[in-house]
């Protein structure tokens, strides 16, 4: 695939997940003219792209969704659920091809019928549509279909008219006629037929062309032209000009016609520009206020005024910024916040397009510059294919495994030739790869952090997909976007959010009727908050839901034997709620009912844990629910202590290891066949790591005692007995992969210096 | 400062000493739903702000007794909650001087006579905040 | 007759003016220009009549007594 192929796919891909998110904010949060704006420009710019690369099929479709947004925009169409969901799919499609086109290079040969069905769908939502298949006779919609003589008239007859124009009627036409010349001959008086107009609204008699001077007057010769604006129907004004047909001329009059003549497009170009127009001049009135007996009045009458025209263009929240500034300039006594302030206004609505109809124009290069829009807003600096970054990360772990190799070389140096300057110099140069391979793997490893908001966008869609199917009313609110991890724990986040929310919406959050009976708002709140705590990553889910029940969750646990009542009359109740995390406990369905928790919550739990993670849940009954994960910042290296049994070696986190000892054997009791020592007020069970890893076990390591090494994992305090003790290492760790990839016990693998793969252990799973 | 909510009425003054003006403007706004006063000139137009909360008075810049221009200085003058009245004015196509000196005053918009009910209306809801 | 000139110098329109009322009526408005007009006495005027008095640019004095041409045609006289 080529490189402009290549950029068309990203690119595709960027302004569908934009186009997606405005789409699903305009549902929830309303029109703005800046969203539908955006919206339009990001359907321009694909339709645009797809026809960079050829694809027609996708531009098709692309122009019927661009024509349902410029309805929108002016106001012929209102902004429905069904406009949306059609829009999302069309989206869909759009996603579809762009995945196929990188694939394939090309689309399927059934592109082009399934884009003209879309468009078909899309298109069918316009007004023009439901009008035509209403009416018999279509109506003009627009100005243009008015002739200048209709329009002249009615600005004439404006003041005659106005009365009227409070009862908007259903159906108005302007009527011209102009007689034949030598029409009185044929006994006619057209007005005669004028007069039989009934419901006229306007009439008006004018030359059709200048009267010559009395002396050459011919009275018989008629040169009248007669116009009227009228209410009725076309059949009964046309049954009045039966007989001369070739003579009049009836037009349909839209309301457009009768609204006064500005020269905007649009009503909406209108009121934004009426909306400038006052704000433009308070900031005018600012300018001559200086303080005085007077100063309190003007600056508040600016301010309210301001306010006020901004909440009318549907921009509350500038609209609050001038009322605080107005209370601090009048508290003050200095206008000059203020007059920022409005100026700040202004810029922002004057950023929007008055009329639509300019981004029409020059689709090429236009389309570029807003291309280049995406690229500003997404990432502030190189656009860097995410594959160069990993294979970066690769090279600088492996440069940490031979800077490791090395200090093994060191040491073998050191035993079989033994020159002792030569080995301090190998030591110095060690030390500053080692030092020099630390900070580049550092510095790499930074060019994997990316933002939260990579996961988080994908929510409000999906949100709204699974409380549509679910039919729950769920807001979706996101904090923290911008917060920083590596781009390895974020991507891997995905899955165990995605899990959380289902289950969040699908038995946390109420229905309509449970939520008012317990007078919650009707939408409930679900929110997802990314936030950076000292060297931790933390991501919580929360729900203003019916919240978790420990009594509940008891009864539960005891019946499922997860727990012996004893054992359970000991947790506290916040306890029994992170028991729903625990694997025995989700496999029962019947409980997410009654939990409001359901089945794959340990699957969440194993995930974070993977990543380096913990999960905790606090909730309150009937209140709401919050479930936390604590990540680590980046997928840090690892220290790791070697230990080697049965002529294996494998890798203790040394996170785990509290202290290695030889342990005599007279102090080792024995405790139900289990051998145990005591160290330091504590019974220390003794596990043969050879017996938990399926090894041969050897004899003793020495005759007098044995080795152990002392770790804690999940709580428990075990001795791990192992032959021997060997290096520390400083490791990136990779996650199990392919075949074993489920495999319990183990934390990951490494290479080690000399070549050999290390198995890292997981002691939570591997000690009983 | 005295605001009305939203979900309320819109309550504005009218200032103008041409009865048929009066009528004319009454009417337009009656009919959006606004609640309306009417004020022959500056001085009953004081009175009333004095003892009334409005959101917006439209005022005729050429009255006897107390101009348009007089009323809204007088008006700026008043105590904070009656001050920030907002003020549309009226003024004639002529009147480019009077439009400066209203802004001096403290005015907020102009209007030009004669004015469309479509041109009042949309002013009234952009000057009041009101959703159209 | 429907058009004619009284002995004040008046022409007047009277009663139901027909097409034929259009040339006397040119004739009379270029005869004597400056003759006031009145038709307040008329209760019907052809198009060719009303076609006269505004091709010829007379102002009638007072209301038409054709109620039609009244309420539609006489606002377009000035």
């Amino acid at each position: 695939m080529n490189a402009l192929r290549e950029q068309f796919v990203s690119e595709a891909r960027e302004l569908v997940q934009q186009a997606i998110d405005d789409l699903v904010a305009v549902e929830h949060e309303g029109f703005t003219i800046e969203r539908i704006d955006r919206l339009f420009r990001t359907f321009h710019t694909l339709k645009g792209a797809a026809g960079v690369v050829e694809l027609p099929a996708m531009s098709v479709t692309l122009h019927a969704a661009e024509d349902l947004l410029a309805a929108i925009h002016s106001g012929r169409l209102g902004i429905t659920s069904t406009t949306v969901d059609q829009a999302l799919a069309c989206l869909d499609q759009v996603s579809q091809w762009v995945d196929e086109f990188e694939a394939h290079q090309s689309l399927r040969a059934d592109a082009g019928q399934a884009a003209r069905k879309t468009a078909d769908r899309l298109r069918g939502l316009l007004p023009e549509h439901a009008a035509k298949s209403n009416r018999q006779s279509p109506r003009p919609v627009t100005n243009s279909a008015t002739p200048e003589w209709a329009l002249r008239l009615i600005e004439a007859r404006r003041a005659q008219i106005s009365g009227a124009l409070q009862t908007t009627p259903a159906e108005l036409f302007a009527v011209s006629y102009e007689p034949h010349v030598g029409c009185f001959f044929n006994g006619e008086d057209p007005l005669q037929l004028m007069r039989r107009i009934p419901n006229l609204l306007a009439f008006y008699v004018e030359a059709v062309e200048t009267w010559p001077p009395r002396a050459e007057l011919d009275p018989y010769a008629c040169k009248l032209r007669l116009q009227a604006l009228a209410v009725g129907t076309r059949a009964e004004i046309s049954e009045i000009f039966r007989l001369v047909p070739d003579q009049v001329s009836i037009v349909d009059v839209s309301m457009d016609a009768l609204r006064p003549q500005q020269s905007a497009p649009g009503t909406e170009g209108d009121a934004t520009r009426l909306i400038l127009a006052v704000i433009e001049e308070q900031r005018q009135v600012l300018r001559g206020s200086v303080r005085g007996q007077d100063f309190v009045g003007r600056v508040g009458a600016a301010a309210r005024v301001a306010a006020n025209a901004l909440r009318s263009g549907q921009r509350a929240d500038l609209a609050e910024r001038i009322e605080r500034a107005g209370a601090a300039a009048i508290s003050d006594e200095n206008v000059a916040g203020l007059a920022s302030v409005l100026d700040a206004a202004v810029e922002s609505l004057a950023q929007v397009p008055a009329s639509i109809g300019d981004t029409h124009a020059g689709a090429g290069g236009h389309a570029d510059s807003q291309a280049q829009q995406v690229d500003r807003t997404a990432s502030h600096g190189l656009r860097v294919d995410e594959s160069k970054i990993d294979a970066l990360v690769n090279l600088a772990a492996e440069l940490i495994v031979a800077k490791n190799g090395f200090a093994h070389l060191a040491k073998r140096l050191e035993g079989e030739i033994g020159g002792h300057e030569l080995i301090r110099a190998v030591r110095r140069e060690y030390g500053t790869i080692e030092r020099l391979a630390g900070e580049m793997h550092s510095a790499i490893l930074q060019l994997r952090m990316v933002p939260v908001s990579r996961v988080f966008r994908s929510f409000p869609r999906l949100v709204r997909d699974i409380s549509q199917r679910l039919g729950k009313n769920v807001r979706l609110v996101t904090r923290g976007e911008t917060t920083e991890s590596d781009k390895v724990i974020i991507d891997r986040l995905f899955e165990p959010l995605l899990h959380l929310v289902r289950n969040s919406i699908d038995h946390g959050i109420e229905t309509s009727e449970q939520r008012k009976a317990a007078k919650k708002p009707d939408a409930a709140t679900l929110t997802m908050e990314a936030s950076r705590q000292s060297d931790r990553f933390v991501v919580q889910v929360i729900d203003d839901g019916r919240g978790i029940d420990p009594a509940m969750i008891r009864l539960r646990a005891g019946e499922r034997g997860l727990l012996s009542s004893d054992e359970l009359a000991a947790l506290s109740d916040q306890q029994v709620t992170d028991l729903i995390f625990s694997a025995g406990f989700s496999t029962a369905t019947e409980v997410s009912d009654l939990s409001g928790r359901g089945v794959g919550l340990d699957a969440v739990k194993t995930a974070v844990e993977q990543i380096g993670g913990r999960v905790a849940v606090a909730s309150r009954l009937g209140v709401g629910t919050q479930v936390r994960l604590d990540c680590p910042m980046n997928i840090a290296m690892s220290r790791i202590m070697v230990v080697e049994t049965s002529g294996q070696v494998f890798g203790i986190p040394m996170d785990a290891v509290m202290e290695t000892a030889h342990v005599p054997l007279d102090r080792i009791n024995w405790f139900k066949s289990n051998p145990g020592f005591v160290l330091r007020d504590r019974i220390v069970p003794i596990c043969s790591l050879a017996r938990l890893m399926d090894l041969p076990e050897r004899p003793a390591s020495g005759p007098e005692s044995r080795l152990v090494v002392v770790t804690e994992a999940g709580g428990k305090i075990t001795a791990l007995e192992v032959d021997a003790i060997r290096e520390r290492l400083e490791v990136v760790l990779k996650p199990m992969q392919g075949l074993l990839a489920n495999a319990r016990g183990y934390s990951g693998t490494t290479l080690m210096g000399d070549g050999g793969v290390l198995l890292v252990l997981n002691l939570k799973e591997i000690l009983p | 400062m005295t605001e009305n909510k939203r979900t309320a009425k819109i309550r504005i003054l009218i200032v103008d000493d041409s009865s048929l003006v009066r009528l004319y403007y009454r009417d337009t706004l009656e009919k959006a739903g606004i609640e309306v006063e009417q004020a022959i000139n500056g001085i009953e137009a004081m009175e009333k702000v004095l003892t009334q909360a409005y959101d917006l008075a439209i005022v005729d810049i050429n009255m006897p007794r107390m101009d348009g221009i007089s009323f809204v200085r007088s008006l700026r003058r008043s105590s904070p909650d009656v001050a920030s009245l907002p003020a549309l004015m009226i003024t004639t196509e002529a009147g480019q001087q009077d439009i400066v000196d209203a802004r001096t005053a403290g005015a907020n918009f102009y209007l030009v006579k004669p004015v469309s009910e479509a041109e009042l209306l949309r002013h009234v809801a952009v000057l009041t905040g009101a959703r159209r | 007759m429907s058009v004619r000139r009284d002995d004040n110098g008046t022409i007047i329109l009277e009663g139901k003016c027909p097409v034929e009322d259009a040339e006397p009526l040119l004739q009379l408005l270029q005869a004597f220009p400056s003759a006031p007009l009145d038709w307040t006495r008329c209760n019907y005027l052809h198009t060719a009549v009303i076609q006269v008095v505004l091709a010829t640019g007379a102002k009638p004095a007072g209301p038409c007594g054709d109620p039609w041409v009244e309420q539609w045609i006489s606002s377009n006289l000035w």
